[in-house]
């Protein structure tokens, strides 16, 4: 225990480093993980070939456990409130708009349910955090 | 004039905006209820709906059966005449001739409710069951949680495959957990310290006695329930706990009178008495070896039942199983379920934990009694099948750990907050996605419902045949969810030559025929009998009476002398 906390002493500079890279790391490959998984349900063929979402899956295991474990006190959390702007609702719209599309791809020979269906949920991407931003 | 009339108009509208604007998340969440009871009830609304599944197949006949003869038996004089019982093909077991159900009471009496009220009502009432469970989910997730979390975790979960599959089924797994959620709801009440009266101790008794009315194995899940009220004891008044746990026994007799009214001992439950008539038969077996091979044999019978799960306990099987059955339907969720539960023993915030610990609990001892011990391929996989279904509450606290976490990672992302909405804005893509291709994929659902609208049809055909009518078909085909008229079952006819199998079934027509029933049959059918009677019995006419692309019914009478 003493090795480690003055190990950590030792290197302070350095892990602190470490622990910022590995937070933009972590919220980088949240995003890359997430929009693979996407793509998967288009072109499984494509990622079982070329990409193994599962090694993905473990190196956000690893990096989200060095998220939580900081060593190294962290500095103080910004308390600041940040306001729904005209750019946030425009990029939700954007969103809602793919994922409308993207469901519509999907299910496009339910007829026309499909067309509801995939208003419906891109209506959803839309305004869930529209909502939970205006809170 | 004009001028005030606009003026109060102007009034109005910003009534309107302000009311909007105060009660947003109110009038979200009731539209979107709305939508989750219509999605939940489709195949009832579309005209699809139809007892179509084994189970719900069983259900329906004893609901019926109790309604018409006031009694949990169901017998059926015409099956004394014949060897094989080919009136009998839905869940149950037979016992001197009297076939006695295996499901839960409370769904038979809820299915027997609704009957009363109408044809479709009992369906309906699986799906507003179904509804009510995502609200009290919502109330549960910002009790423990916040609202947003709770908002969040709500959509998707209300959202996903086996919420959707199952709210349109008449099987009790939907109402069950939506019941013990409500109970869930009460309880928390008291144990986040937000209101200790007397109703909030009765209420959670209540539907909890309920739940397990619906599903018996909700009892054991009271258990983990454990832990949390010994932490929160302080905030427990113990008069009005020991009022609640009386109410909850009270509740309970019932069961227990009925059990010793079918099985003549009131802990002997449908099941049982199932697992006991099949040792039965293969009693001889067993008894008529000698003393040591009984006693190896008992041995066997406790080791495979409660040992061997734990000494073979491979851990590649698990994890392998479980991709399958709790990563394929959320995807992206896992990741953060796992970190998610890190955080909060990390945390340590009382209510919190106290969840986590209860929810893990849960999650570990449902996981390991019930996915299965061999390793699954893709082709072993049966999404439709009974595992998503019992995972309801597992499927719930992973969601809601989850969101729990996305949220966590805002407090520490504050300038990049875009990205947590990002995130959630990519989560709800994601289970949409995954959703819509396990409905019309693996999921069957969309199958499911096309299947139904057939037999729905098929229904409403042979309404117009005489009362006394027996439709004779397969169910692998069509049988079950034909509730129109009586039905007879080839696969019954458990001969494995096909001839002979046929010879059977052209004498148990004969004798139905000779009784004055009038007699169709539905093709197809595994063994084409009406190929086999054109072909090969002179003295039965077969009339196509039906035709249509997907089944024929043919009428089959004897030929005038």
């Amino acid at each position: 225990m003493k090795y480690i906390k003055s190990f950590i002493e030792k290197n302070n500079e350095n892990l602190k480093l470490f622990l910022r890279i590995n937070s933009t790391i972590f919220s980088i490959i949240i995003i890359i993980y997430l929009l693979l998984l996407i793509i998967n349900q288009f072109w499984d063929r494509f990622i079982k070939e070329y990409i193994n979402i599962n090694s993905v899956f473990i190196l956000l295991l690893i990096s989200g456990t060095f998220f939580l474990f900081p060593i190294i006190k962290e500095e103080e959390e910004f308390k600041e409130k940040r306001k729904l702007e005209r750019e946030d609702i425009f990029l939700f719209l954007i969103m809602g708009i793919i994922c409308a599309v993207l469901v519509w791809i999907k299910i496009k020979n339910f007829g026309i349910i499909s067309y509801i269906i995939s208003i419906i949920s891109g209506l959803l991407t839309l305004v869930l955090p529209i909502l939970l931003f205006y809170d | 004039m004009i001028y005030e009339s606009n003026s109060k108009i102007k009034k109005i509208l910003e009534k309107i905006k302000f009311f909007t604007l105060k009660n947003k998340l109110e009038i979200f969440l009731f539209f979107f209820f709305l939508l989750i009871f219509v999605i939940y009830s489709w195949d009832t609304i579309t005209d699809s709906q139809c007892p179509f599944h084994y189970d719900s197949h069983a259900i329906w006949i004893f609901s019926k059966n109790l309604i018409q003869n006031k009694s949990l038996i169901y017998s059926d004089p015409l099956s004394e005449l014949f060897e094989f019982k080919v009136f009998y093909h839905f869940g149950g077991y037979l016992s001197n001739n009297k076939f006695y159900t295996i499901r839960n009471y409370g769904e038979i009496f809820l299915t027997s409710f609704g009957l009363l009220l109408g044809y479709k009502v009992p369906f309906y009432l699986i799906s507003l069951l179904g509804t009510i469970g995502v609200i009290f989910f919502y109330l549960f997730a910002k009790n423990i949680f916040n609202k947003k979390i709770a908002l969040i975790s709500t959509v998707l979960f209300s959202l996903s495959y086996p919420m959707i599959n199952w709210s349109n089924q008449l099987i009790s797994n939907v109402p069950a957990f939506s019941l013990f959620i409500t109970g869930l709801y009460f309880a928390s009440d008291i144990f986040t310290n937000k209101n200790n009266k007397l109703s909030r101790y009765i209420l959670p008794s209540l539907f909890f006695a309920l739940s397990v009315w619906m599903r018996y194995q909700y009892l054991v899940f009271l258990l983990f329930l454990i832990p949390w009220i010994y932490k929160t004891r302080k905030s427990i008044k113990l008069k009005y706990f020991v009022i609640a746990i009386l109410i909850f026994i009270l509740l309970l007799t019932p069961i227990f009178f009925l059990n010793y009214h079918l099985h003549k001992s009131p802990l002997t439950f449908g099941n049982i008495m199932k697992d006991i008539e099949i040792t039965k038969k293969s009693a001889d077996k067993i008894f008529k070896n000698e003393m040591l091979n009984i006693m190896i044999n008992t041995f066997l019978w406790i080791y495979n039942r409660f040992l061997s799960k734990l000494v073979r306990l491979d851990f590649i099987t698990l994890i392998n199983n479980l991709k399958y059955y709790l990563y394929d339907i959320f995807p992206g969720l896992i990741i953060f379920s796992i970190l998610g539960y890190v955080v909060i023993f990390k945390e340590k915030e009382k209510n919190k934990l106290n969840f986590a610990i209860f929810s893990l609990l849960y999650s570990i001892y449902w996981i390991f009694r019930i996915i299965p011990r061999t390793l699954l391929r893709p082709e072993d996989i049966k999404i439709e099948g009974p595992i998503p279904r019992y995972f309801l509450m597992v499927y719930c606290f992973v969601i809601l750990i989850s969101i729990f976490f996305i949220f966590y990672l805002s407090k520490k992302f504050v300038r990049l907050k875009i990205l947590n909405y990002i995130i959630i804005i990519l989560l709800i893509i994601i289970t949409v996605l995954n959703t819509s291709s396990l409905l019309k994929g693996s999921g069957y659902t969309v199958f499911a419902h096309n299947a139904k609208k057939q037999r729905n049809k098929i229904n409403i055909i042979i309404k117009d045949f005489p009362d006394k009518s027996i439709v004779i078909g397969d169910r692998r085909f069509f049988l079950h969810g034909i509730i129109g008229r009586k039905t007879l079952d080839l696969c019954e006819i458990t001969i494995i030559d096909k001839e002979e199998n046929c010879k059977v079934a052209v004498n148990y027509i004969k004798t139905l025929l000779n009784l004055n029933y009038p007699i169709y049959i539905i093709e197809k059918n595994y063994l084409s009998l009406t190929n086999y009677i054109q072909k090969n019995e002179n003295d039965l006419i077969i009339e196509k009476v039906i035709s249509e692309d997907y089944f024929e019914i043919y009428k089959i009478f004897y030929r005038e002398k």
